[in-house]
This record gives C-alpha cells, structure tokens and sequence, in this order.
C-alpha cells in the first residue's frame, strides 16, 4: 500500500508501576480499512487500544514509541491538542452500551452534544444532523427516538446510538473496544454488518478489538494478533485462517470449536489445547510464548525474537516462521 | 426410565397479577450418559430453566422427574438428598467461589452439608476429585484468588462433582474464560463424562460450543422451545424460523463465508409482553396472519425432531 496510513503505532511500549504491559508494539492502519486486534484477556490489546487517544488507566503511562495521527505524534501533543482530536479525528465505543450513555439525558441530546463540542454548529443544525446520522445507523422512527432516554432502547439500539456518536464527526478512525460482546448474536450481526456499512460509506479506518475470530473472519480485512503484551503476527485475514506462521496463532485456531465446516464433535475430534497459562510469560527469558509453544527449539530461549516478514503485509515473531519450507513441513 | 424428566415446566417472575412466565410450559428428558445443550439469546428463559430443575427457584407449574419419582413438591430436607445427585457449575468462576475458604475447604463444605461424616473419607475424595480436574494437591491449601479462571472452573467442577452426582447442570460453563482455555475445560468435561458416566444439562449461548458438546439440542425462544432435535439434525435442517436465524447469524472463523442474505430479524421482544399468537411473529421473516393469533405448539416434525411453528 503506497497511501499514507490513518494511524501508526511505533513502537508503543505502556507500563505500570509495577511492570510494563504492553512492549515494542508497531502497527499501521489505512483509510476505510478493518483491522483487527485480537488476543486472550490481559494480553494488552485494550491497553494499546485506549494508549492511542492516552485514555489509559491510573497509573498506567506510555514509556516510549510514537502514535502518529495526521502528522502529529498523539503521545506528546497536549491534553488542549488531544481534546479536539478525540470524538473529532478519532473516536471510540467501547463494549457496555447500557452503562456508556448518561441515564439521565435523553439521547438526542447527548449525540448532539458532541456535534456542538467540535462544530460550530445552532441547536436546531446539531438536531438535524443527529436525526439524520440515527437514520444512517439505522435507528427507526428518529424523531420520536430523539426525546427518549437510554432506558427506553435495547442493548443493540443503544449501541446504534454509540456508534451514531462515534461518527458523528465523520472520524478519520473508530476505534470499537468489543463492540458486541454484550450482544446476542443476532444482534451482533446487524452491529457489525452496520459498522461494515460505514466504514465503506465514510472511508473511515477502524481498529476492532475483539477475542471473537468468528468475527475477525467475518468482518476484518487485516489482524494482528497479541501475546502477553506483544504483537505476535499480523497478517491479511485470508492469510491469517488459510495458513497461521506463529504458533499461538495456530493454537488459537487449533483450540476453536468450530473448523468452519462445523462438523467437529466431542465423539469424534478432541479439541487441541495451549498447554498451561499466559502467567509463564513473565518467567521467559526468550520469546514470551516458549514455556507454552510445542514448537520450541534451543533459539527460543536466546532473547525476545523479531517482528519478521514472511511476505508483504505479512509478519510473525517467530524464529521457525521465516523458513517457509521448514515451516510448512514442520506444522503440517 | 429417563434420568430426569421436566414435563410443562413453567416458572413465573414478577408481582401478582402482573407476572410473566420466565419458563413457560418447557417439556423434555435427558437420558443417562447424555449431554442435553439448551441454547437461545439473552432473556430465553436457559437460565432460569437450569436453576429451577434444582428448584433453586421455585416453579409455578408442571414436574421435574429424578428416575421417575416426582421432585416437584418435596420439602427442603427431602430435597437435599435429591440435590446430591444433580449439581451446578456456574458462569462465573471468580463470584461462584468463597474467597474465605481454602479449595480443600471449599470442597468438604457440600460433604459436610450432605452428612458425610468420616473425617478421613472426606479427605481422601477431595485428594481424588482435585486429581482429576487436574490440579496439584498443594492447590488444596491455597485460596480462590490464587487461581486464573480456567483453574477456578475447574475447581467449580471440583465442588460439583465432590458428592458424586449423575446430572451435571452446567450454566454457560465457559462463556467467561479465554478461546485457550475453553479448550481444556471442554476437554476435560468430556473426560469427566466418560469417567463418572455423567449427564450434562449444558445451558450456552454460544452455539459453536453446544454444536461440538451437545448430543440433543434445546432452542428456547422467550420462555418456550422452539425446536428441539439431536446435534447433527439441528445444523443440517433447522425448521423454525428462529433457528434458521440464529444459526445463520453466527460467524464462522472462516473468511468468505458469511452469507449476506442471511434474514435479518428486528429486535427481541420482552418475554412480559408476549401476546396472544407466535412468540416469534414480529420478528418472523415468514409470518403470516394466523401466526398473529394462534399459538404454534411444539410438535413432531421428523422422528426425535420437533419445532413449534405452523410452517415448519
């Protein structure tokens, strides 16, 4: 890809007091472009998520790298700086839509608001253009849904009305914190095929987190899959399913009930597992993933290997990944 | 003679007057050595229909059946016996645990609420059962925080199986614990099944799970089943319309496949506001006008294979 990306992340490295959570992450995403983080809890893609626009918990602190956003480096500019970037340039829904809306204002209200934050905008401008963006995220009757409070809407139309908010700026990136995962399915389906609809219709690049690689597969172009803390592999989805170069990847795969065709029976195939538990990872003096690979050789204890191409576009922290030949014949 | 039998089970929550089945006349067995999958969104009744058969909520209508004797009705201390033989394992792996109480403890506590008296007979069972949920024995002297979530699952299984019951009622047994270890857990279920000849009741929301877990498969719909058939059947030829939707609506880890005609349904409605005809008519992409009015009753539509909707 020749365009200037959206977003890049280099080198992001986030810590507590404590220990650093979230090491040497780099990442690029492009305009009107799905790109998925994916990961097991604690392994730091919310923390890297919520690092882009410095939301980050108490105590947590971006100790080095850069996040480069329409020329600006995001990690140092000032707090002045960042409030007309966030809601405006890049915006957020996150995974609880019952208790993200303020139960005491009505909805339309609370969407207007944030039109009237970053554009200049009359009162009865913001309600046209909030009425306008309900019907574009598919809420019906905007008019009488404009007066109501949170309470009156369902999980799945609250989340519209999130995402409503989120674009409502036209965001040159959303970022969306599991936006489904407190969803029913059928529900999830319509949130992500809308999240789909827009993204094509504004050329908006957005950054899904999610631990769901059904709906990597089904929604994502790109993913990038994260380990204790580190980018394990990112790589085109098709890619990703058809032929996974880490070995965490192949066991996320390999550990999932359903293969795709979905015949998989407890009678007949027993589920692959990744033995023990990503708490080894502190103890490794190599790669993070060793204690827990199947695939470990004396290299993998030398030091923490390097984020390398396999092909364009493609890459995998893993000494046994680059050799395609030995890989292929080895994981077969 | 069927492990348990619920015959029109019904449950109801709210005020007087104003109350609504949660469970709403649900019929159905689980034969011994059988695992029994109840699936359905959010606010279905799959919850409610696990605690009741325990009767840890009281029901409002039908019989629950244990080996053919009635348990319906049974006072408090006579049901104690029957609960020995049908346990829980809960969603949560962090609130279903005492904080207070070490594993060893946490496991002699349901032995001794069930009269178990010998010291050392207590002991030995937990040393065993700790052994195959695989964990070490030094875990016995450690507290619930100690432990991720996958090993408190499988110190919740522990607890469940420590006075060695025949129907395992498992409520979303790993909807809270990561892709890695949902693995195992699954894994070890089915060893558990094969070793102690275990039922399940496998009450999810994740339709992939139930697809590789369950020999037979409830779907509930706002209180009711709305189709009930064994594993391969269900995926193969779904007849409710609701079926059809939720199995389509699932995504699959394989890209491209992702049908865009899939029906699209509106939103569920609340299981209070249920009215005179098909729970499912306003969402129902094939509704037709005496769907409005009439009732479809759950009936047989192949051998083993049954759906409640005119049309199926």
């Amino acid at each position: 890809m020749k365009t200037v990306p959206v977003l890049e992340v280099l080198d992001l490295a986030i810590g507590f007091p404590a220990a650093r959570a979230v090491h040497g992450v780099s990442f690029e995403i492009h305009k009107g472009e799905m790109m998925a983080l994916v990961g097991e809890s604690g392994c730091g893609k919310s923390l890297t998520a919520f690092a882009i626009m410095r939301l980050l918990p108490p105590g947590a602190r971006i100790q080095n790298g850069q996040v480069i956003f329409d020329g600006t480096d995001l990690a140092t500019i000032s707090p002045r700086e960042l409030r007309r970037i966030r809601g405006n340039g890049i915006s957020l829904i996150l995974q609880e839509p019952m208790t993200s809306l303020n139960p005491v204002l009505t909805v339309g209200v609370q969407v207007a608001e944030i039109i009237r934050q970053h554009q200049n905008l009359s009162r009865a401008a913001a309600k046209a253009r909030v009425l306008e963006l309900f019907d574009l995220v598919g809420i019906t009757e905007p008019h009488k849904r404009y007066d109501q409070y949170p309470h009156n809407f369902s999980g799945g139309m609250r989340q519209r009305v999130m995402i409503a908010m989120a674009v409502a700026c036209n965001p040159a990136l959303l970022i969306a914190d599991e936006p489904t995962t407190a969803l029913d399915v059928t529900i999830q389906a319509q949130v992500m095929d809308l999240l789909d609809k827009l993204r094509r219709e504004l050329s908006m690049a957005v950054l899904l987190i999610t631990h769901d690689l059904g709906v990597v597969a089904q929604w994502a172009d790109r993913v990038a899959v994260m380990y204790a803390g580190r980018i394990v592999e990112t790589a085109p989805v098709q890619k990703f399913f058809s032929a996974p170069q880490h070995p965490y990847s192949m066991g996320l795969l390999n550990s999932s009930v359903s293969n795709g065709e979905g015949a998989w029976h407890y009678t007949n195939h027993r589920l692959s597992e990744i033995k023990g538990s990503v708490a080894s990872a502190a103890q490794a003096t190599g790669c993070s993933f060793a204690p827990r690979c199947r695939h470990v050789i004396a290299p993998c204890h030398g030091g923490q290997p390097k984020l390398e191409a396999v092909e364009k576009g493609w890459l995998a922290t893993c000494c046994r990944a680059q050799n395609q030949e030995e890989r292929i014949h080895e994981f077969a | 003679m069927s492990l348990l039998s619920v015959e029109d089970l019904k449950v109801s929550y709210g005020p007087k007057g104003r109350s609504f089945n949660a469970v709403d006349g649900v019929s159905f067995t689980v034969e011994k050595g059988e695992t029994i999958g109840v699936v359905g969104e959010s606010g279905c009744g799959k919850s409610t229909l696990g605690k009741s058969i325990l009767r840890l909520i009281e029901t409002a209508g039908g019989t629950i059946r244990l080996d053919g004797e009635d348990i319906t009705g049974l006072g408090h201390q006579a049901m104690m016996s029957k609960r020995r033989r049908m346990q829980m394992v809960f969603q949560d792996p962090f609130g279903s645990l005492n904080p207070r109480q070490s594993i060893g403890k946490l496991l002699d506590t349901p032995m001794r609420a069930h009269g178990i008296a010998d010291k050392a007979e207590r002991q030995k069972r937990i040393e065993y059962i700790i052994d195959k949920v695989g964990l070490p024995q030094t875990s016995l002297t450690r507290f619930p925080h100690e432990f991720s979530g996958g090993q408190r699952q499988r110190i919740g299984i522990a607890r469940a199986l420590i006075l060695r019951p025949d129907l395992l009622i498992c409520d979303e047994p790993v909807s809270a614990l990561d892709l890695s270890i949902q693995s195992q857990i699954l894994n070890l279920l089915t060893d558990l099944k094969a070793e102690f000849s275990l039922s399940y009741l496998f009450i999810s929301h994740d339709l992939s799970v139930v697809r590789y877990f369950a020999d037979r498969v409830i779907v509930m719909y706002l209180g009711r089943v709305v189709e009930t058939a064994d594993h391969e059947t269900l995926w193969r030829d779904p007849r409710h319309p609701y079926t059809r939707a939720l199995l389509a609506a699932v995504p699959i880890p394989r890209p491209g496949s992702r049908k865009h005609d899939a029906p699209i349904l509106g939103e569920r409605q609340s299981a209070a506001a249920a009215s005179a005809g098909c729970r499912f008519y306003q969402r129902c992409p094939m509704a037709q006008n005496r769907c409005a009015t009439e009732e479809p009753v759950l009936r047989s539509v192949d051998s083993g294979h049954g759906a409640a909707c005119h049309y199926a």
